[in-house]
């Protein structure tokens, strides 16, 4: 009889091991089923989810380009033409305290005649009136302004700058945005770290593309 | 923006440690071939191959319709040793004759690039024109004038520039290649593929003879054979694809750069506007297709590869030579494993 009761015992527990494996596969059948793909999230850098932040950069012809300031939820935007009679003439190349630039010609001396590097030195968040062409106050609802250039190169300090707004008003507004970024330690409102403009051959070197 | 990063796949850096030279693999494998079938026919001819007592010839396989060893050099070159730099006009390139600017002309040039309007950039330029010490840098600088047009989009003032300089042959060629370009960029919107055809593309060969190293003409060239629907000159699809592969591949010489590559697809995607991300309906979609596998070939991108051929192989209606082109690629995978 103590045989008998021993057979069924083992009976049983075959019979639940075999029915916890099956029950396992089960479970492991739902999860190998495709889940519906999640959507992506804006990132902690993130905050508007789709803005193109990197412009196509190579054109078989580029656009000229302008060049404007972020200064905190302000785009200076300035006005390259009157800063182009600084680099002709020397003598028309400083603002007084406010402002003032450097050009060098770029490179060896057989490098062609518009490869240049110009330093704009002027605090970021006062250029001088001369230079300045407009100002926008990134607020949401900032008109789009029919003089500005279709691709403009921004330049904004590499701490405390909320790039969201200004690229949200470029997209709005159809305008490539290149971000520059200065040091780290340069402050808006004194005179530290210069704007650099500059075309040379070595940009267009393999993969490096001016403007 | 993830249609543009697709294309951009990661280049395996560890091939280009090994040698690439397309002659070199080109002459052991002509050694092989010698060594082994020494006595018997060139390999041209075919071969006899004796089964048992029954001696059956076995005709040659036809050449490949795509470059397979230009496909492989590329890729494993990369973007080590191009000497192709992207720049607009020749002076950027570096491929003139050297000349000394004086610092006044410099200033003036200088100027003219950082101006943001027309009027005032294009006036600093006629006073260093005005300047200018020798025919080459008044060249140069008539050259920049009609550029900075196209740069502001100007392109009444561009054309007027154009008739006005003209392409004497007598330019260096570097300078005659890019007037021949910008020419041909003026009339970007010529509807007519016989335009493309008789008009277009001669001045376009032309700017590639007189600088090859031009990546824009590269460009516009594979632009200029879609836009004539040059497949329709050919008769034999293979011979086609042939031509259509070798176009592309002469782009990309000596500038399998992922980056680059990404640009030129991007360029391809506006100039068309369209993306091979479905199985193509028109002619111009496959041929669009066959182009972008290429490209994914060549950056090595094998995902986006396969999926092209398998969108070629859905074409429907069948697109005009899709299945060549499938076989074509078929082939290129095959040999490249």
């Amino acid at each position: 009889m103590k045989r008998e009761t021993d057979d069924f015992a083992s009976i049983d527990m075959a019979v639940a091991f075999f029915s916890a494996v099956l029950i396992l596969f089960v479970f492991i059948q739902f999860n190998f089923t495709d889940r519906p793909p999640q959507e992506p999230v804006a990132s902690v850098g993130q905050t508007v989810p789709s803005v193109t932040a990197i412009a196509p950069s190579w054109q078989t012809v580029p656009r000229r380009s302008g060049v404007a300031i972020l200064d905190r939820e302000r785009l200076v935007v300035l006005d390259m033409s009157q800063v182009s009679f600084g680099v002709a003439d020397r003598g028309a190349s400083s603002q007084g305290a406010a402002g003032w630039m450097t050009w060098s010609k770029s490179g060896l001396a057989s490098t062609p005649p518009n490869a240049f590097l110009l330093e704009i030195y002027t605090a970021l968040s006062t250029p001088p009136a001369a230079w300045v062409k407009d100002e926008v106050v990134l607020d949401g609802d900032a008109p789009c302004l029919p003089d500005l250039r279709p691709s403009l190169i921004v330049f904004a300090t590499a701490t405390d700058t909320e790039l969201s707004p200004a690229l949200v008003f470029a997209e709005r507004c159809g305008i490539d945005a290149r971000f520059e970024f200065l040091d780290s330690e340069t402050d808006a409102d004194t005179i530290t770290t210069p704007l650099r403009v500059g075309l040379s051959p070595a940009a267009y070197r393999r993969e490096r593309i001016f403007r | 923006m993830r249609w543009l990063v697709v294309p951009l796949a990661l280049w395996p850096w560890t091939v280009s440690a090994q040698s690439c030279d397309a002659h070199a693999q080109g002459n052991d494998r002509q050694t092989e071939t010698e060594s082994t079938a020494e006595g018997q026919p060139a390999p041209e001819a075919g071969a006899w191959i004796r089964t048992g007592l029954v001696l059956s010839y076995a005709p040659p396989p036809p050449p490949p319709v795509i470059d397979e060893q230009t496909v492989a050099m590329q890729m494993c070159e990369g973007c080590a040793s191009g000497t192709i730099r992207h720049a607009p006009a020749a002076a950027m390139r570096q491929v003139l004759p050297d000349t000394q600017w004086s610092e006044n002309l410099r200033r003036l040039a200088s100027a003219s690039a950082v101006a943001e309007d027309f009027d005032t950039a294009r006036n600093f330029i006629l006073e260093a024109q005005s300047l200018a010490e020798s025919d080459l840098q008044l060249q140069v600088l008539q050259n920049l004038e009609i550029e900075t047009a196209l740069q502001f989009e100007r392109h009444d003032i561009a054309g007027a520039l154009f008739d006005e300089y003209g392409a004497p042959s007598s330019l260096p060629g570097p300078l005659l290649s890019d007037r021949l370009f910008w020419s041909a960029y003026l009339d970007f919107n010529a509807k007519s593929a016989a335009t493309w055809h008789s008009d277009i593309r001669p001045r376009l060969d032309r700017a590639f003879e007189a600088d090859p190293s031009s990546y824009q003409v590269r460009v516009w060239r594979v632009i200029a054979w879609l836009r004539a629907n040059m497949w329709r000159q050919h008769t034999n699809c293979a011979d086609a694809v042939r031509e259509f592969s070798d176009l592309v591949l002469t782009t990309t010489a000596e500038a399998v750069c992922p980056l680059m590559l990404g640009h030129l697809s991007h360029t391809l995607e506006r100039t068309f506007e369209m993306r091979a991300e479905k199985p193509p309906e028109t002619d111009l979609e496959a041929w669009h297709s066959l182009g972008e596998a290429l490209l994914a070939t060549l950056s090595n991108n094998s995902a986006l590869r396969d999926r092209l051929i398998s969108n070629l192989q859905q074409a429907a209606p069948p697109a005009l030579c899709a299945d060549r082109m499938v076989s074509a690629l078929v082939d290129l995978r095959e040999s490249l494993k």
